[in-house]
C-alpha cells in the first residue's frame, strides 16, 4: 500500500511535540535551566505561600464561584470522594458530585478519551494534560524562518508543559504544607521566654520524643539519606511505612507542647521538617507507578534536609547568643 | 445423686465439663502469650553515630542537648549540615532514576494514546489551525534533524548502496545539520519497500521482526554488505585501506593467544608488528602471529545501542544514569525508541496506518522484545471479541444439532438397516436348501441346484462379508467420529463461552484500573483474553479441518463463515445417508433398502423354484 503523505506528516508532527514536551520535561525537572524561570517546586510553593490562589480554598482547582455553579463544596477538594479532585474532574468531563466510574457528563460519543488517570497519580495526570492539550489546543507558533519556527514551537511547549507539570503536581505539593499551617493553629505560649523556659521546653519535647519508634535495625543503622537510596534502589519499603508513622507521631506530639515566643519559629520548623519527612515516607513507596510524584518527593526531601540543617544552625546560634 | 436425677441439669452439668476440658487443652494454643515486640525508641540510638541516623533521631539528640547543656554542639549541625549534602546526592541520583521512568511511562502512553486516537481519524486540533504547509515543512526539517542527528550525515537520503559507502567514510558528527528531509528518507525507503528487487527489502523488515528494530537490521546489514564488500576488495587489492573501508580495533595474537600489539581505529588490514617478524627469543613472540579485528562502525555501536533501548528499559535507565556520554544524554535513548517506533510503525504499516485492523496493529511501545512495555487494547476490541465469539457459538449450536439429530441420526438409522440385511438373506437359505433337495434328481432343474448352492456361497462370501465390513466401519469409525466430533463441537462452544467471560472479565478489570496496561491485573486479563481467544480459534480451525478437511480463515468472523459452511456439509453427509439406505417402500436399485428387497425375492425364487421342482413328474418309460 502506497503511503499516504498527510498521515505520515501528522505522525510525524505529533512524535515531534511529544519528543519535545518530555525533552523540556526533563530538562525542566532535571536540570532547571533550559527555562529561565524558577524551580517548579518553589514556583508552586511560592504561589501557595502567597496565597496567590486565594479563590481556590481547598486547592482543588475550582474557584469559588465554579465551586457554587458546580454544587461543590469549596472546602473538600474531592466533594464526591471518588478520589478524583473536584477541577480535575470538571475539567476532564465528569461530574464532581457524582461518584467515579460512572459519572461521565457527555453521552460517550467523544471517541478515544485518554485513559482517565488514576487518582491521585500525577505521572497519569500529566500524561492526561499533555494528550488533551496536543488534541484539542491550538499552539501559537510564529516565526519567518525554520530556526525562528523552532524557537518558537519549542518556547509554546514550554508554557504547555509548565502549564501541564503546574496542574497535576500543585495539589500534591499543598499535601506538604502542615496541617499547623492549613488549620491555623493556635500554639500554647509560656509566659517567660528566657533560656530556662527554652530548656524547660526542650526537656518536654525531648522526654515526648523519646519512646517514638526510631524503626531503625539495630544492627544497621541508615540515615534518610540512605533510607530512600534503598527504597529506590531495591524497592524496600520496609522502613518507609514504620517512619511515616514515627514521623507523624513525633509532629503531633511536638504540636501541642507550650513554646517559648522566642522558639514559635523554631518549633514551627521543626514541626515543618517532621511533617515533610512524614509525607516523604508515606509518598516514597508509591514512586514505581507514579514516578512525578517520586521525582516531587525526592526534591523535597532534598529541600527538607537542608532546612533541618539550616533549623539546628539556627537553634545552635540562638542558644549561643543566650549564654554570652 | 439426686442431681443427675434431673436431665437438663444432667445435660448443663456435662457441657460446662466439656467447656472446662476443651480450656484445658486448647487454652494454651489459643491463648497463648504473644510475644512482646521489642521497639526501638529514638531515645537508644546514643551510641549509633549521628551520620548513621534518620532526622527524627538527630532531631531528638539536637532537643535533648538543648535541654541538658544549654547548647546543640558542634557536632550535631556539623552531622546535619553533612546529611544535607549526602540528601543532595541521594536526591540528585533519585531523579535521575524517576525522571527516566517517568519519561519512558509517559512517552509510551502520550505516544499511544495520541496515535490511537489519529487511527481513528481524529486530526491534533494545532494540524488544523493556520500552520499548513508551512508547519508541515517545519515538522519534516526537524524530524530529519532527529534521525540524522541518530544515524549520521545524510545516511538514508539518496540510493542505499551509494550512501553506505559515503557514511563509513566518517564516523558520524552528531551536531550536524540535516542533510535530507524526512520526507526523502521516507521516499527512499518506500522505493526499497515497494520493490523487492532492490536490496530485498522485505526481507530486511521480515529479519528486523525479532527484534522489532528497524534502525538495526538496517544497519547490521549494511555492515554485513561492507563485510563482503570489504573481502572482496581485499582480495583484489590488498592494500586497499583508504576511503569506504570500515573502521575497526584490531588485536595481533601470538600463537600462544598473547596480545602481541592492539590497534585502534585502523582501515583496512594493519601491518604486522616488528615482533612478528622477529627471533621469538627476542622478542618473546611465538609466530606465526594472527590478527582479531572488531568493527567499530555505527552499525555497531547504534545497534548495541539501540538493542539496548529496546530490550531492556532498565537498561535504558541504568545507561542514562551513568550519564552516558554528553551525546545521549538522560533522554536521547527514549527519543531514539520512538523514533524508532515510528519508523517500524511507518514501514511496516505503510500508512495503511490509518486503517489497520486494530489487532495487528503495533504500539509505538512496541519497540522490540521489551517485555515490560504492554500492548494497548481497546474495550473496543473487547467488545469485538464479545460479538465474534457469540456468533461463533450460534453457528456451534446449529452445527451440534446437525451433527448429532441428522448426522449421527441417520448414520445409527443406516447401521440397523445394514445389520437387518445379512439376517434377510440368511432367512432364504431354509428355501435355497429345499430347492436342493426338492430339485435333486430332476433332470430338468438340474441348474436349479446351481443356481441354489450359486446364490447360498455368494450370500457367505460375499453379501454377508460385504455388508458386515460396512458395519464395522460404521461401528468402529463413522459412529465414534460423529460423536467425536460432537464432543468438539460442544467443547469449542464452551471456548467461545470462555472468551465472552473474558472479555466480559477484561472490561470489568479496565473500568476498575482505569485501562492502565500496566497494571498486573489489566495484563492478566489482556494475557487471559488472548489466550481464550488463540485456544478458541485453533479448536474451531480443528474442527472445520475435521469436517471439510481443510480450513482457510485465521480470524473468528472467517472462521464462523466456514462453521455456518460446515453445516451444510454435515446435512449433505446426512442426505447422502438417507439416499444410500433408500425408500423402504419403493427402494432405488443400489440402496440398503433395495439389498433387503433383493433378499426377499431371493427368498420368493427359492419358493417358486422349489415348487416347480416338487411339481415335477418324471416321463413314463416304455
Amino acid at each position: 500500500m502506497k503511503p499516504q503523505k498527510s498521515s505520515k506528516k501528522i505522525v510525524i508532527v505529533v512524535a515531534v511535540l511529544v519528543l519535545v514536551s518530555s525533552t523540556i520535561i526533563g530538562t525542566y525537572l532535571i536540570l532547571q535551566s533550559r527555562i529561565s524561570k524558577a524551580n517548579l517546586l518553589e514556583q508552586i510553593a511560592q504561589q501557595i505561600q502567597d496565597k496567590k490562589i486565594i479563590d481556590d480554598l481547598d486547592y482543588d482547582g475550582l474557584s469559588g464561584w465554579e465551586e457554587s455553579i458546580q454544587g461543590t463544596d469549596p472546602n473538600n477538594p474531592d466533594t464526591d470522594g471518588d478520589g478524583y479532585l473536584d477541577g480535575e474532574e470538571v475539567a476532564a468531563g465528569y461530574s464532581p458530585t457524582i461518584p467515579s466510574p460512572d459519572d461521565r457528563l457527555d453521552d460517550g460519543t467523544v471517541l478515544n478519551q485518554p485513559i482517565r488517570p488514576q487518582p491521585g497519580n500525577l505521572t497519569q495526570t500529566l500524561t492526561y494534560i499533555l494528550a488533551n492539550q496536543m488534541k484539542f489546543e491550538s499552539i501559537s507558533v510564529t516565526g519567518n524562518d525554520i530556526d525562528s519556527f523552532e524557537e518558537s514551537l519549542t518556547e509554546a511547549m514550554d508554557e504547555k508543559v509548565v502549564d501541564a507539570l503546574q496542574k497535576a503536581s500543585t495539589n500534591f505539593i499543598y499535601e506538604f504544607v502542615p496541617a499547623f499551617e492549613k488549620e491555623q493553629h493556635e500554639f500554647q505560649l509560656t509566659p517567660e521566654n528566657n533560656l530556662t523556659t527554652i530548656k524547660n521546653y526542650s526537656k518536654e519535647v525531648s522526654d515526648k520524643l523519646s519512646e517514638i519508634e526510631s524503626c531503625q535495625d539495630p544492627n544497621n543503622h541508615k540515615n534518610d539519606a540512605e533510607i530512600i537510596n534503598d527504597s529506590i534502589q531495591y524497592s524496600d519499603f520496609s522502613m518507609s511505612y514504620c517512619l511515616t508513622n514515627s514521623y507523624l507521631q513525633a509532629y503531633k506530639m511536638m504540636l501541642n507542647v507550650p513554646v517559648p515566643l522566642d522558639w514559635l519559629d523554631v518549633h514551627r520548623k521543626f514541626l515543618t521538617v517532621y511533617w515533610n519527612y512524614h509525607k516523604i515516607y508515606q509518598h516514597l513507596p508509591t514512586y514505581t507507578d507514579d514516578p512525578l510524584k517520586g521525582l516531587l518527593v525526592v526534591e523535597k526531601f532534598k529541600e527538607t534536609a537542608e532546612q533541618f540543617a539550616q533549623l539546628l544552625n539556627e537553634m545552635q546560634n540562638d542558644l549561643e547568643s543566650r549564654q554570652q | 445423686m439426686i442431681i443427675f436425677q434431673n436431665s437438663y441439669l444432667k445435660k448443663s452439668t456435662a457441657l460446662i465439663l466439656s467447656i472446662c476440658m476443651i480450656s484445658l487443652i486448647a487454652g494454651p494454643v489459643l491463648f497463648y502469650p504473644k510475644k512482646a515486640q521489642a521497639l526501638c525508641p529514638v531515645s537508644v540510638a546514643t551510641s549509633v553515630p549521628e551520620e548513621k541516623q534518620s532526622a527524627l533521631q538527630i532531631g531528638w539528640r539536637a532537643i535533648q542537648k538543648a535541654y541538658e547543656s544549654g547548647a546543640l554542639g558542634e557536632a550535631i549541625t556539623t552531622v546535619a549540615e553533612l546529611v544535607a549534602a549526602n540528601a543532595g546526592e541521594i536526591a540528585k541520583w533519585a531523579a535521575s532514576v524517576l525522571l527516566n521512568m517517568m519519561i519512558h511511562q509517559l512517552l509510551t502512553e502520550l505516544t499511544n494514546d495520541i496515535v490511537n486516537w489519529i487511527e481513528n481519524g481524529q486530526k491534533p486540533r494545532f494540524m488544523t489551525e493556520g500552520f499548513g504547509g508551512y508547519l508541515e515543512d517545519a515538522i519534516d526539517n526537524v524530524a530529519g534533524n532527529f534521525i540524522d542527528q541518530y544515524l549520521g550525515l545524510g545516511l538514508l537520503c539518496q540510493s542505499f548502496d551509494l550512501d553506505i559507502k559515503i557514511a563509513l567514510l566518517d564516523v558520524p558528527t552528531f551536531d550536524a545539520k540535516a542533510q535530507c528531509t524526512f520526507s526523502q528518507m521516507i521516499g527512499n525507503l518506500d522505493n526499497f519497500y515497494q520493490d523487492f528487487s532492490q536490496g530485498g527489502w522485505k526481507g530486511w523488515i521480515e529479519l528486523s521482526k525479532p527484534q522489532n528494530n528497524f534502525y538495526g537490521s538496517l544497519l547490521m546489514a549494511q555492515d554485513e554488505k561492507t563485510k563482503v564488500i570489504n573481502d572482496t576488495m581485499r582480495n583484489i587489492e590488498a592494500d586497499s585501506d583508504e576511503g569506504w573501508l570500515p573502521a575497526r580495533n584490531c588485536i595481533w595474537y601470538d600463537a600462544r593467544r598473547t596480545v602481541v600489539q592492539r590497534i585502534t581505529d585502523v582501515r583496512g588490514i594493519p601491518p604486522l608488528p616488528s615482533a612478528c617478524k622477529g627471533d621469538w627469543q627476542t622478542s618473546g613472540v611465538v609466530k606465526p602471529c594472527a590478527l582479531q579485528c572488531e568493527t567499530w562502525t555505527p552499525a555497531n555501536t547504534i545497534n548495541k545501542t539501540v538493542n539496548k533501548t529496546v530490550n531492556n528499559w532498565m537498561d535504558q535507565m541504568n545507561a542514562a544514569i551513568a550519564g552516558a556520554t554528553a551525546k545521549a544524554g538522560p533522554y536521547q535513548v527514549y527519543l531514539q525508541a520512538v523514533i524508532n517506533a515510528l519508523m517500524n510503525r511507518i514501514m511496516k504499516e505503510g500508512m495503511g496506518l490509518l486503517k489497520a485492523d486494530p489487532q495487528t496493529k503495533p504500539n509505538f511501545g512496541d519497540v522490540g522484545a521489551s517485555a515490560g512495555i504492554p500492548q494497548t487494547i481497546s474495550p473496543q476490541d473487547a467488545e469485538q471479541n464479545k460479538v465474534d465469539a457469540t456468533a461463533l457459538d450460534v453457528q456451534l449450536a446449529a452445527l451440534d444439532n446437525n451433527i448429532n439429530n441428522q448426522l449421527l441420526n441417520e448414520q445409527q438409522t443406516n447401521l440397523a438397516v445394514m445389520r437387518s440385511i445379512g439376517p434377510a438373506y440368511q432367512g432364504a437359505f431354509p428355501d435355497l436348501d429345499l430347492v436342493i433337495n426338492a430339485c435333486t434328481n430332476v433332470p430338468p432343474y438340474a441348474s436349479y441346484i446351481t443356481w441354489a448352492q450359486g446364490k447360498k456361497n455368494e450370500i457367505n462370501n460375499t453379501i454377508i462379508p460385504r455388508y458386515n465390513s460396512m458395519i464395522n466401519t460404521m461401528e468402529t469409525v463413522d459412529i465414534p467420529d460423529t460423536i467425536a466430533l460432537i464432543n468438539d463441537t460442544r467443547s469449542t462452544s464452551v471456548l467461545a463461552q470462555e472468551l465472552v467471560n473474558k472479555a466480559n472479565n477484561w472490561l470489568t478489570v479496565y473500568q476498575q484500573t482505569g485501562g492502565r496496561a500496566t497494571t498486573t491485573a489489566m495484563q492478566t486479563a489482556t494475557t487471559e483474553m488472548n489466550t481464550a481467544k488463540n485456544n478458541l480459534i485453533t479448536a474451531t480451525q480443528a474442527l472445520i479441518t475435521d469436517i471439510n478437511g481443510a480450513v482457510s480463515s485465521t480470524d473468528l468472523g472467517g472462521l464462523t463463515t466456514e462453521t455456518l459452511n460446515s453445516n451444510s456439509t454435515i446435512v449433505t453427509l446426512a442426505q447422502n445417508l438417507m439416499t444410500a439406505r433408500g425408500n423402504p417402500t419403493f427402494p432405488d436399485p443400489g440402496t440398503l433398502y433395495a439389498e433387503i428387497e433383493a433378499a426377499a425375492q431371493l427368498k420368493a425364487d427359492a419358493q417358486s423354484r422349489e415348487d416347480t421342482c416338487n411339481a415335477w413328474v418324471p416321463p413314463i418309460t416304455r
